[in-house]
């Protein structure tokens, strides 16, 4: 069996596993290495476990979860990886919200149902960066 | 048909006759007695409301004309009828209600007990009071009867209004939950399009399925809470159930944050009651709690069984209500809420829906630790399933 090394390693954050499956599926195909967790508080117990943590290519992360929240999250994420692109996935269109979350760093803002065209340009576009600039600090 | 007073047993005492005789004449007496008699008349006449009287065998004795014109037939006067066959109250429920008529009675009795009834698309409102009339053995019944269709349409349209201005806040809980199931639609109908493993793409399409029942069961949910309570039947539910309804559609709200929810319910008998009135007593008080605890915090929700009533509360750890606002909090638009956020409608309509239903709404709050509301329903009148519709 041939081995390709994989694209970029994503961190998926989110509750539903109705939401993960498809975007691992498309991930998986599209070459990418997936990690799942279901909320905020895996996610930070995660990448407070892995040395490579700041290896990981793009975090895709939802807002609306049980115990720590994505906003929660996504503050943690920026203080002690401030490198790793962060991009929401949220069944909210809010664009206040959407706003604040930019201020703060989030490279990308996507609402629920986007295609696989959308999602695989915005994590290409996030792991492209990263892999260019493994260790800049997004502002 | 109007009926003349004096159908009831009215005896003039002889020595006032002999008196008047001596004094004015008997003449005048009559004369004066007369006018008398036809000023109550009128006045009992003139009144908005129906009046009637009602013997121990349920036989009505006197009936007012407003009463004669809304309840009255057309060749026969409503005097000598039974109340059964005149208005749509239970026989069971007139006995509960009459069951604390003093024998005797009392001229300036206190009224006893309210309650409805629906008749021709009219709902009414009626209160009872003892009756003791010169000569009679025992005591009567009156009742004194209102048309309060307008007030209850207005009333409905109150309860509607809020249910939207709260459907605005749930709705961006609706949009989450809807647009999540929506991806996994999407997503799978594209990775199919792409897919050539039979067994794979018979898996994905079963994924599709589950997603879209997720969905249609999202927005039935809105729709029936959504929809005016006028346009719905009394129903038998189970209050746990609503608790839990009531709750998954505030906790789809982003603001609901982290809160940890803790249920206590014990099986408690079914309610007959509207049910969406339930779920929006449920909805307000959660809504609240949440509100209270800005994301962190504990809910609790709790039902028992307290002799013949059923309780449900719904505690919260937030701010607590300053006791100023205690006595206030049930008052139409009263709210501390910001501008745009609170109608302050959301507890008057708990209060009313509540006592609409015969129960009563209690509130404990302490500053700074929290408050819990505790609605409470009496177990016997609504656990009965063969009420009428039309009993409102």
């Amino acid at each position: 069996m041939e081995w390709h090394k994989p694209r970029g390693r994503i961190l998926i954050v989110e509750d539903e596993e109705q939401v993960r499956k498809p975007i691992r599926l498309n991930l998986t195909k599209a070459g990418y290495q997936v990690l799942e967790v279901s909320n905020g508080a895996e996610a930070i117990m995660v990448l407070e476990g892995d040395p490579d943590a700041a290896m990981i290519d793009t975090i895709l992360c939802d807002i609306r979860m049980p115990r720590a929240s994505g906003l929660e999250a996504i503050t943690y994420f920026r203080k002690h990886y401030p490198s790793v692109p962060v991009v929401v996935l949220t069944g909210y269109p809010d664009v206040e919200l959407a706003a604040s979350l930019m201020k703060q760093g989030v490279l990308d803002y996507l609402t629920k149902p986007v295609t696989r065209e959308e999602l695989l340009a915005v994590i290409e576009r996030c792991v492209d960066q990263h892999g260019l600039f493994p260790n800049a600090s997004i502002a | 048909m109007e009926t003349p007073l004096f159908t009831m047993r009215y005896e003039i005492p002889s020595h006032y006759w002999e008196r008047q005789h001596r004094e004015k004449g008997c003449k005048q007496a009559e004369q004066a007695l007369w006018r008398a008699y036809h000023e109550t008349e009128k006045i009992l006449a003139s009144l908005p409301s129906s009046i009637l009287i009602v013997n121990r065998e349920h036989q009505i004795i006197y009936a007012n004309a407003v009463a004669s014109h809304h309840f009255g037939f057309a060749n026969s006067p409503l005097v000598g009828h039974s109340l059964f066959e005149v208005l749509p109250i239970p026989a069971d429920q007139w006995n509960q209600l009459t069951i604390d008529v003093p024998s005797s009675g009392s001229p300036t009795g206190h009224p006893l007990h309210d309650g409805e009834f629906e008749t021709q698309k009219r709902v009414y409102q009626y209160r009872l009071f003892p009756v003791a009339l010169y000569g009679a053995d025992e005591a009567q019944t009156g009742l004194v009867i209102s048309d309060i269709t307008e007030q209850k349409q207005l009333q409905d349209q109150l309860i509607q209004a809020e249910k939207l201005s709260s459907l605005g806040t749930l709705v961006s809980g609706m949009a989450h939950e809807i647009n999540n199931p929506m991806y996994g639609i999407l997503a799978m109908a594209e990775i199919i399009l792409e897919e050539t493993d039979p067994e794979k793409i018979k898996e994905y399409a079963h994924d599709i399925v589950e997603y879209s029942k997720h969905v249609a069961a999202v927005v039935r949910s809105f729709a029936c809470y959504a929809r005016p309570a006028s346009g719905d039947q009394k129903m038998e539910i189970d209050l746990n159930e609503r608790l839990i309804e009531a709750l998954k559609m505030v906790a789809r709200n982003p603001q609901f944050g982290n809160i940890e929810v803790v249920k206590d319910f014990a099986a408690v008998p079914p309610l007959w009651v509207r049910r969406s009135e339930i779920d929006q007593v449920f909805v307000n008080l959660i809504s609240n709690a949440a509100q209270a605890m800005a994301g962190h915090g504990c809910l609790t929700l709790t039902t028992r069984v307290d002799t013949d009533r059923i309780a449900a509360s719904v505690s919260d750890t937030g701010s607590g209500i300053p006791k100023a606002n205690l006595t206030r909090i049930f008052d139409p638009f009263f709210t501390t809420k910001d501008p745009g956020v609170g109608t302050g409608l959301g507890l008057s309509i708990v209060y009313k829906i509540v006592s609409k239903y015969e129960g009563t709404v209690s509130v404990d709050s302490e500053e700074g630790k929290g408050t819990s509301f505790t609605v409470h329903f009496p177990v016997m009148k609504l656990g009965r399933k063969e009420a009428p519709d039309g009993m409102a």
